[in-house]
């Protein structure tokens, strides 16, 4: 089996632009990360695209004119994990030889939406009940504050860490620096989450390369592809506890050779607030009940052992969701090859991204997918 | 939506009193929400059987968006099953026992859907 190595990345800012045709959002990542790689269009095996709500052949709209066509292009939708499934694809499709190199594209357009909530299915019985993202996330995050005592200002903290990176980050669609109170005093949403402990859907656009040779400069290797939907149970599943990110973790970490206490930086699914104080402790960096200290004791703060989300995360990057995954891939390859500017607290070796979601009746979650690369010490 | 339409008529019958409806298998005797013809465990036959008519409430929120009044929603747990619906009655806390009711369900809020009454402490 060969090795695929995630050769360039490339980021359009994240925002809000119902103006702009997709492609527009499109083209500059795509025509950055193939020339920040050395190749040319000829070059590129095959394209994959992941996105949510943004049409149908949203892969073929958005290459439109770059002389990418005639080769397998694909398109992936798995709700917020859908450009992360895509790398996931990308990956084995390289490892297994058939394919040099993968374009993978993460785009998505929600502002033409009309909306600001993430479309869900609308003939989803639990959609039928009323329910929405946020309040998913909410019952999730009453329970965990009921059995563990962890207070309104615990969970908002998570929204200051994230934000106060997003504020490094160009890119990203929030780049200003939130206080506690001002988390705290935003429009209650679905309570206990307020306004900034939720993430923004809007518009974004991200390319990466994954490839059989590394390119020039440090080499970044798929040390773990890790990938499944949730369980489809009615029975009483615990909304304290990600079992499912645990689950794909624990393979991840298999895969990888790897254990939650070798990641250097982490990139993952901070949709709300809860929802990191959930993923760090499913991910294993700390027990259940432990995230708000781990936040506390500034590990995974950007200069910390372990930075979780430098990039400000979807609550300050933003979440256009079939974008994500793709961006969470940019953020780590940028952190191991030492080129995140601001963001770049130390040099960091072993990196993690981790997208998770989607919003069914009778799944815990959609689907969740973990990626582990490493730079290699040659570089 | 028609205001007398019964919304996910599936999953519940409006009575009096009304109840849940699930799946129990013929073979395994696994329960789950909502009922089906089959076993999801495995695919044996599965009957029809109502839930118990009260549950303990597991979690809760009130959400808050701009097109419509703030809905309470929340999971019980009836037996063996974890189900969401809209809260009713008193204020809810995690442990109250709730009782299946009937309540105007829906975006528009126009039909009638099952949703939980919580007791009084």
């Amino acid at each position: 089996m060969g090795v695929a190595y995630l050769r360039s990345a490339a980021l359009a800012p994240f925002g809000h632009t119902p103006e702009r045709a997709l492609a527009e959002l499109a083209h500059p990542p795509v025509m950055a990360a193939v020339r920040e790689a050395g190749l040319a269009p000829r070059d590129i095996d095959a394209v994959i695209g992941g996105s949510y709500a943004s049409g149908t052949l949203t892969a073929q709209r958005a290459i439109r004119g770059l002389g990418l066509s005639g080769r397998p292009v694909l398109n992936v939708e798995n709700a917020c994990a859908s450009s992360a499934a895509a790398a996931a694809l990308a990956a084995t499709m390289v490892r297994h030889g058939e394919y040099r190199n993968v374009l993978v594209l993460g785009v998505e357009q929600l502002s033409r939406t009309g909306s600001s909530l993430v479309p869900l299915n609308p003939d989803d019985p639990d959609v039928r009940l009323g329910l929405i993202m946020p309040a998913a996330y909410a019952m999730r995050a009453r329970r965990y504050c009921y059995e563990f005592g962890t207070t309104a200002a615990q969970l908002a903290a998570v929204s200051v860490k994230n934000h106060a990176n997003g504020a490094l980050n160009p890119i990203a669609r929030y780049q200003k620096p939130v206080t506690l109170e001002e988390v705290l005093d935003s429009r209650m949403i679905a309570d206990p989450l307020t306004l900034l402990q939720c993430c923004a859907g809007g518009d974004g656009a991200g390319a990466v390369i994954i490839s059989a040779d590394p390119g020039e400069g440090p080499a970044v290797r798929f040390a773990a592809s890790a990938e499944s939907a949730g369980l489809d149970s009615s029975g009483p599943v615990d909304l304290a506890r990600s079992a499912l990110t645990a689950n794909v973790a624990r393979r991840a970490y298999e895969q990888a050779g790897v254990g939650p206490a070798d990641l250097d930086v982490i990139e993952l699914h901070d949709a709300f607030t809860i929802a990191e104080l959930m993923y760090t402790e499913a991910l294993g960096l700390c027990g259940p009940g432990e995230g708000p200290d781990l936040l506390v004791s500034g590990q995974t703060a950007l200069d910390g052992r372990a930075a979780v989300n430098p990039s400000g995360g979807l609550l300050a990057r933003g979440h256009p969701v079939g974008a994500t995954g793709v961006a969470q891939l940019a953020e780590i390859f940028w952190q191991l090859r030492g080129q995140a500017g601001r963001r770049q607290s130390r040099p960091r070796r072993v990196g993690l991204a981790h997208t998770t979601g989607g919003g069914i009746a009778g799944y815990d979650h959609a689907a969740c997918v973990i990626h582990v690369l490493i730079r290699d010490q040659k570089g | 939506m028609e205001a007398s339409e019964v919304v996910l008529a599936d999953r519940w019958e409006p009575g009096p009193p009304p109840v849940l409806l699930a799946a129990r298998c013929l073979a395994c005797g696994d329960v789950s929400f909502p009922p089906r013809p089959h076993c999801p465990e495995c695919w044996a036959e599965a009957e029809t059987i109502t839930l118990p008519p009260t549950g303990a409430l597991y979690t809760f929120t009130t959400v808050h968006t701009p097109d419509r009044a703030p809905l309470v929603l929340g999971y019980a747990d009836f037996g063996e099953v974890r189900v969401l619906g809209p809260l009713t009655g008193a204020a809810p806390r995690i442990g109250a026992p709730v009782t299946v009711t009937e309540a105007r369900t829906g975006p528009a809020g126009g039909g009638r859907g099952y949703a939980f009454c919580v007791s009084e402490p």
